[in-house]
């Protein structure tokens, strides 16, 4: 398998202080260098994205004085896919007095990621949770409250606690908005300048540090050259290799790939997870998956005919010809066990030929028993706008039928590499939100992706960054800077090559053979030879894109096909990584699951002795092998422990 | 089970005109998806924009047969089988391209609203709110911002002379919400009549009408604006109110250096 990559020294993460863990966050905070007001005017940052990580920092740096740009591909900052996540945010409030904590917080979030994160970071994660609530009460973000009129909570996918405070199935919504009116103050009060419709394209590395971006303005085409003393990639995940999952169409990875070719390691790219609770797929050119929140999977109840091709209405199957598979085969948590292990028996009961409707490709959540049990108009205020959305799109009625779900690509743990401070291994270039792959290990639970863009947002990189800013402003570039030339040269050489192709085949066509070969080989469940046949068809498939991809148009307009064209290419790329990734962790863990690595009851196996380590690889130049560079994963709080959800 | 259709889609700016095509639609599909066969199959280049497809991100507005809509919630089973669709930008704000606008005036009147501003006495954690208070401005913030009831209303559907002294229905709306919030302190009613125009609404309801998310944006927000406003101007004791700068009294003022030339005139 060496052949594939080299393995190089081993990487470190130098800025968590040593001691109790409780402590190390006010430790670093303390050890951190200050920047005095005064001179926070003469430092300025360049924020890529204004999702919940990227708007949620740009307004905290821009009120705390620093000069901010702010960047996205959106009309507006509103629109970034955070805007979709409807279940809920966690934070170890222990509201519910039911024996939640920052610890518990920190456990389930540690275990959960199947012990492939690292403590140190996750621990912080669940300190600073208690302060994003109260941050957003004061934007005035309209969470559920319960009769008192204190704020609701509720239980989430694979935990026991009730920690998750929601906004009626539009949570991340209403958490945009809230970061978006912080952000729009600054922005009203000169700290912050909004570029919208920018799309970055290359980062500019000027004396080994990151000082700025190249960035096309995707209405007229120009080709834009900024600089800063510090990079903010806020980006968002990847999940879009697959062509269909449940992002935004315009989720992509160029930002971060560009950054990784320009030395930023990338960890753990095999780590994506696949979501239990989506609508199935009806047609060929559906170009996107919608997400139904596993909220639903709190009250709903999910099932399969024990007979496979079942042709009857779901209601006239009576309860002993059911298989409530999840409760039968986890008691203790049913049907909330954690996404991975409900995605891939979801998977395994359609296998089976047990699957319903179009294709065979879905499995049913049924609301009967919850309508019975608490009356349809509880179940309506509980879950009304999903219900609704899930009418509006399928044509069926889900209070009267079962709804029929089916796994879909939803989010990716890996991302570049950054330390403790949020700070890649590009110095001056920090990573935040679901494009650095810090908190989540191998496995995400639900509600925590907006928990951790938040989090780095208003409360970790605002006190981190200022140790990197502290020795600056760094030496002033301009355009003429050679670096900054030869980015910029780069940028408009690949457009003009994608333009000159001219060959037969559109770019979505070539996306969509991508991630047809990803879903198959290095989807749900992932093999040797599986892995190693998708390794040679990517490396086939991009060669034929650089030949024969068809992009129509010039640089000087809106172009989509020119946008999309160069997303793709870096696509190709990244998927390779992913596979090679994947292939070179014999273990299954979380959101990765290796059939050679199982239990006998099929359960996803670990191998702690070979494989405790984030996987953080570096870029050698297109098609050559990356370097490996493991970080030691140690745990001292946690106990090292196989996953058990029975 | 395929069948073919007839599509006439804009082409170009605000100059441009509608070209026709043949395209195959087949069951279950939403306009959008007959866009994205078109350009997969006759015309790559064709500019449209989309980011959710769930009725979510607001990006996709479009008209289709006059009609303002989501593309991607726009089922094909509702148009009947003969019936020629008409697909074009929204006719409010500049085009691009095709059927991409230029929806920037929204962003600047959302830029013009002073935001949420809480009691600096209340601690965090302490604020209490009822559900029935948190539903109210709940249905506001279902809000998606696809702008459809901006582009739909005629005080400046085809007057360009009104953008700068109206908001639309929804920014008013957004005023609307932010002054029913329990916990808000500042005044917005004076600048929702005098500088975002709310007087120029003569409740036709047609945003209501053409609102994705159902919000009931003429009767729940903005008569109970009028309302307030009413209240505000004529009601003694908040006049007594404003003057010895009691909650909901003291006006605060546009939030500054949003509007152009406003400096100036001042
Ligand atoms: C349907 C759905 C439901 C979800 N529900 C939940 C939930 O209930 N709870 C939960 O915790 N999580 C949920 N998640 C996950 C969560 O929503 C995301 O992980 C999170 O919102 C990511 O936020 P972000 O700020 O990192 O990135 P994003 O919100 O994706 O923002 C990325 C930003 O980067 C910009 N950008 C990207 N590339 C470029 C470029 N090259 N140039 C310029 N700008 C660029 C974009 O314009 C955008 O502004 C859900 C995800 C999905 C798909
Ligand atoms: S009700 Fe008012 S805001 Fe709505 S369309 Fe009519 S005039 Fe415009
Ligand atoms: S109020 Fe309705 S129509 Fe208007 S922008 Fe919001 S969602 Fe669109
Ligand atoms: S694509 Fe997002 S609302 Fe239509």
């Amino acid at each position: 398998m060496t052949e594939l990559y080299i393995e190089g020294d081993p990487i470190r993460d130098e800025k968590a202080p040593e001691g109790p863990i409780q402590e190390r966050w006010d430790k670093r905070r303390f050890s951190a260098k200050l920047v005095n007001p005064a001179n926070r005017r003469k430092l300025s940052v360049i924020i890529v994205g204004t999702g919940l990580a990227g708007a949620s920092a740009a307004a905290t740096l821009g009120e705390a004085g620093y000069q901010v740009t702010s960047f996205c591909y959106q009309d507006s900052p509103r629109r970034a896919h955070s805007i979709a996540a409807q279940g809920g945010i966690n934070a170890a409030k222990n509201y519910r007095n039911d024996g939640d904590s920052i610890y518990r917080l920190f456990y389930d979030t540690v275990k959960g990621g199947d012990f492939r994160s690292r403590e140190s970071n996750v621990h912080r994660l669940a300190q600073v949770s208690v302060e994003i609530i109260d941050q957003c009460v004061a934007q005035g973000v309209p969470f559920a409250r319960e009769y008192g009129g204190l704020l609701d909570n509720r239980s989430f996918g694979g935990v026991q606690v009730s920690r998750t405070f929601y906004a009626r199935g539009q949570t991340g919504q209403q958490l945009l908005i809230g970061a978006y009116q912080a952000l729009e103050r600054q922005v009203a009060a000169g700290t912050v300048e909004m570029n919208t419709r920018h799309e970055m394209l290359e980062v500019i590395v000027a004396g080994g540090r990151a000082r700025g971006i190249i960035a096309r303005d995707m209405v007229t085409g120009e080709i834009e050259t900024h600089f800063a003393d510090a990079v903010v990639l806020a980006t968002g995940g990847y999940g879009n290799v697959f062509y269909l999952s449940t992002n935004a169409m315009g989720c992509n990875v160029t930002a971060a790939w560009r950054a990784h070719r320009k030395g930023a390691l990338f960890a753990n790219p095999c780590y994506t997870q696949i979501h239990p609770t989506c609508i199935p797929v009806s047609g060929e050119y559906q170009s996107k998956l919608t997400l139904m929140s596993e909220s639903l999977r709190n009250d709903g109840r999910i099932w399969v005919p024990k007979k496979g091709g079942d042709p009857r209405d779901p209601r006239d199957i009576p309860e002993e010809e059911r298989d409530y598979y999840l409760e039968r085969r986890y008691p203790a948590f049913g049907n909330l066990v954690p996404r991975d292990i409900a995605s891939r028996a979801a998977k395994n009961v359609c296998d089976e030929g047990r699957g319903v409707g179009p294709g065979g490709l879905g499995v049913y959540l049924d609301f009967a028993d919850a309508i019975k049990r608490m009356g349809r108009p509880a179940v309506e205020a509980r879950y009304g706008n999903l219900f609704d959305m899930y009418q509006r799109i399928t044509g069926e009625n889900p209070y009267e039928v079962p709804m029929r779900i089916y796994p879909a690509v939803h989010y990716t743990m890996g991302g570049l590499w950054v330390d403790y401070d949020l700070q890649s291994t590009l110095p001056g270039l920090f990573v935040t939100g679901e494009a650095n792959f810090s908190d989540h290990g191998a496995n995400r639970l639900g509600a925590s992706a907006l928990m951790q863009g938040l989090a780095d947002g208003y409360f970790v990189l605002p006190n981190t960054v200022n140790d990197y800013l502290a020795d600056g402003p760094f030496e002033k570039l301009d355009e003429n800077t050679p670096e900054a030339r030869e980015a910029s040269e780069t940028v408009r050489a690949r457009i003009d090559r994608l333009l000159s192709i001219n060959g037969t085949r559109t770019v979505d066509s070539f996306h969509k053979e991508l991630g047809q070969i990803m879903w198959d080989y290095c989807g749900m469940e992932r093999t040797e030879e599986g892995l190693r046949k998708a390794i040679d068809r990517i490396r086939e498939l991009r060669g034929e894109f650089w030949q024969n991809v068809r992009v129509l148009g010039s640089n000087d307009e809106l172009n989509q096909a020119l946008e999309k064209a160069g997303r793709v290419a870096d696509f190709f790329e990244l998927a390779e990584l992913m596979c090679i990734d994947a292939l070179h962790r014999r273990e299954s863990c979380g959101g990765h699951f290796r059939a050679e690595s199982q239990t006998e009851d099929g359960e996803a196996l670990r191998d702690d002795d070979e494989f405790a380590y984030v996987a953080a690889w570096e870029f050698a130049g297109t098609g050559e092998q990356p370097v490996l560079r493991k970080e030691d994963l140690e745990y001292e709080y946690v106990e090292m422990k196989q996953r058990s959800y029975k | 089970m395929a069948t073919e259709r007839t599509f006439r889609v804009w082409r170009g700016d605000d100059d441009g005109e509608l070209a026709e095509y043949r395209v195959e639609v087949n069951e279950g599909e939403v306009v959008l998806d007959v866009l994205h066969r078109l350009q997969a199959t006759q015309v790559p280049d064709l500019a449209v924009r989309w980011n959710c497809k769930a009725g979510k991100c607001g990006s996709c507005s479009v008209e289709i047969n006059g009609r303002p809509r989501l593309s991607c919630m726009a089922r094909m089973s509702t148009f009947d089988p003969d019936e020629t669709i008409i697909v074009t930008p929204m006719r409010t704000f500049p085009v691009i391209r095709d059927l991409v606008c230029d929806v920037s005036y929204n962003y600047q009147k959302a830029r013009e609203i002073p935001s949420f501003t809480p009691d600096p006495k209340t601690e965090p954690g302490d604020f209490r709110m009822y559900q029935a208070d948190v539903g109210r401005p709940q249905e506001f913030r279902k809000c998606i911002e696809c702008f459809l009831c901006q582009n739909v209303c005629h005080v400046i559907r085809d007057h360009e002379e009104n953008k700068e002294n109206f908001s639309g229905p929804r920014f008013l709306m957004r005023v609307a919400e932010l002054e029913m919030h329990p916990e808000d302190t500042a005044d917005r009613r004076n600048i929702a009549q005098e500088d975002f125009g709310l007087g120029y609404c003569n409740i036709t309801k047609c945003c209501t009408e053409v609102c994705p998310e159902n919000i009931r944006i003429t009767d729940n927000s903005l008569i109970p604006l009028k309302e307030r406003v009413a209240d505000r101007r004529y009601d003694p004791v908040v006049w007594l109110g404003s003057k010895i700068g009691l909650r909901k009294g003291a006006d605060t003022p546009m939030v500054p250096n949003t509007r152009p030339g406003r400096e100036a005139e001042e």
